[in-house]
C-alpha cells in the first residue's frame, strides 16, 4: 500500500478514480447473478416469487437490480411484505429501461433501510408529488425521498418519506434471482441466507 | 487506539441476529468531489444522464458488507453540500462511527482545512471515532502519513487500478470501529443487543433518517 506517487505522471489514477475505486469495490458482485424481471415470470410471478409462509405475502428469493450488468443486492428472501394496489407512484421516463407501471402495481414494503442489503436514498425531493393513495402517505411527515441501486444508481426503483423508516419498492422495476423448477431452489435459498 | 480488532464487536449471525450497522460520513472541502463515492461509480459506465435520479443528489447508501466473516451494514453520508456553511449540523454526526476525510487532488488548502474538519468532529463526535484519510496526490505519501500519524488515525491509500486495497480501506475502518469499544454504545441503534432482534431499531431517532438537507 505504499505506492509512491507522482504528481507529474500522468499515468497516477485521478482524484475521481480513487473515489470511484474507494466506493466500488466487492460492493458488487464479480459475476451478475442469473436474474428474472417479474414481467417475464407473467401469470406465474405471484407464485413463484412471493412466499406466503410467513403469513404475509413476501420475496421468496432475492432482489436485485433491474440493471442485468450491475447485480447489486438489493432485498434478501422474506425481508419485502407485497403491498397490491391500484396507485401508480413511480414518476415516469420514457429513456429508463424499466417497463411501463401496471394499472396495478404491487410494491415491496420494506420495514427500515437497514432492512436492504444494499440501496440508495436520493434528497428529498420537492418538485415531485405523488398520489394521496400512495402506501405510506398516510402518515408521511416529509417530502418523497426516491430509492436508487446503491450501486449504479438506476431509479427510482422505489421511495420512502423524509423522516420515515418505511421504503416502497416497485416490483417490476426490480429483478428476481431466477426460480428453478418446483421452487426447491427458492426454499432452499431462504434457509442458507438465514444463515449468513 | 486498540490495534486488534479480532476480539470486538458483536457476535456474529450465526444465531440469526441481523448485522451490525455502521454509520459513516464522508467531509471534506465542498470542492473535493466526494459525492462521486456516493453517486456514480460503475466501472462500465451504462448510465446515460437521461436514466439516473443524480440530479436529485444521493443523501445516503446502504451497503452491506462482509469483514471477517461477518457482514455489516453500512450507511454511508454525504455531507450534502452543508459545508459550504463551514459547520455541518450537529445531527449530522450524531451516531457516526467513522468519518472517511476527503481532500482535493489540485487544491492544497483543502488539505490544510483537514484540521478544521478534525476539530468539528472531536466536538460533535467525541474523541473514539474512527477516522480514515483520502489522500491526494498534491500531497506526497509522507506528508499524507506524517498528518494522519499526528492525527492519530489511519491512512489509507487507494488506488483505482488496484481495488483490493479500496475494499482493504472499508475493512480498515470497520475494523478500527469494532474494535473501538466506546463506539459501540452510542451507535445510532443499540446495536450491543445482537441477540435481540427488538432492540435493533432504527431510525426513530429523531436525527437520523430523516435529516435529509435541509438547505
Amino acid at each position: 500500500m505504499s505506492a509512491q506517487l507522482n504528481p507529474s505522471d500522468p499515468t497516477q489514477p485521478s482524484q475521481a478514480d480513487i473515489l470511484a475505486a474507494l466506493a466500488s469495490g466487492s460492493f458488487r458482485p464479480k459475476q451478475p447473478p442469473q436474474t428474472v424481471t417479474y414481467s417475464e415470470l407473467g401469470p406465474e410471478a405471484s407464485s413463484s416469487l412471493v412466499s406466503s409462509s410467513s403469513g404475509s405475502k413476501r420475496n421468496a428469493g432475492r432482489v436485485y437490480c433491474f440493471r442485468q450488468g450491475c447485480g447489486s443486492l438489493i432485498i434478501l428472501p422474506e425481508t419485502g411484505e407485497l403491498v397490491e394496489t391500484d396507485v401508480p407512484v413511480l414518476p415516469e421516463d420514457p429513456a429508463s429501461p424499466f417497463p411501463p407501471t401496471p394499472a396495478t402495481p404491487s410494491y415491496w414494503r420494506v420495514p427500515t433501510p437497514f432492512s436492504f442489503e444494499n440501496i440508495g436514498y436520493s434528497r428529498p425531493d420537492a418538485t415531485t408529488s405523488i398520489p394521496p393513495s400512495s402506501p405510506g402517505m398516510d402518515t408521511a411527515k416529509g417530502k418523497v425521498k426516491w430509492l436508487i441501486c446503491a450501486e449504479c444508481d438506476l431509479g427510482p426503483v422505489g421511495w420512502s418519506f423524509e423522516g420515515g423508516k418505511e421504503s416502497w419498492v416497485a416490483v417490476e422495476r426490480v429483478r428476481y434471482a431466477k426460480p428453478v423448477e418446483g421452487g426447491e431452489a427458492l426454499v432452499k435459498e431462504v434457509q442458507e441466507t438465514q444463515e449468513v | 487506539m486498540a490495534s486488534s480488532s479480532s476480539h470486538a464487536g458483536p457476535a456474529g449471525a450465526a444465531g440469526g441476529p441481523p448485522p451490525p450497522n455502521l454509520k459513516l460520513l464522508l467531509i471534506g472541502n465542498s470542492s473535493v468531489g466526494k459525492s462521486s463515492l456516493l453517486l456514480r461509480f460503475t466501472d462500465d459506465d451504462f448510465l446515460t444522464e437521461d436514466e439516473t435520479s443524480a440530479t436529485i443528489g444521493v443523501d445516503f447508501k446502504v451497503k452491506t458488507l462482509e469483514v471477517d466473516g461477518k457482514r455489516y451494514k453500512l450507511s454511508i453520508w454525504d455531507t450534502a453540500g452543508q459545508e459550504r456553511f463551514r459547520t455541518l449540523t450537529s445531527s449530522y454526526y450524531r451516531g457516526a462511527q467513522g468519518v472517511i476525510l476527503v481532500y482535493d487532488v489540485s487544491s492544497r488548502s483543502t488539505f490544510d482545512e483537514l484540521v478544521k474538519w478534525f476539530r468539528e468532529i472531536e466536538t460533535y463526535c467525541g474523541e473514539g471515532v474512527v477516522k480514515m484519510v483520502e489522500f491526494s496526490r498534491q500531497v506526497t505519501t509522507d506528508e499524507g502519513k506524517a498528518f494522519a500519524d499526528r492525527m492519530g488515525t489511519l491512512f489509507i491509500e487507494c488506488s483505482a487500478k488496484t481495488n483490493v486495497h479500496v475494499v482493504e480501506a472499508f475493512r480498515e475502518l470497520v475494523q478500527r470501529i469494532l474494535a473501538t469499544p466506546e463506539l459501540w454504545s452510542r451507535g445510532p441503534q443499540p446495536i450491543r443487543s445482537p441477540g435481540d432482534r427488538k432492540t435493533v431499531t432504527v431510525g426513530e431517532d429523531e436525527g437520523g433518517w430523516g435529516m435529509g438537507c435541509s438547505c
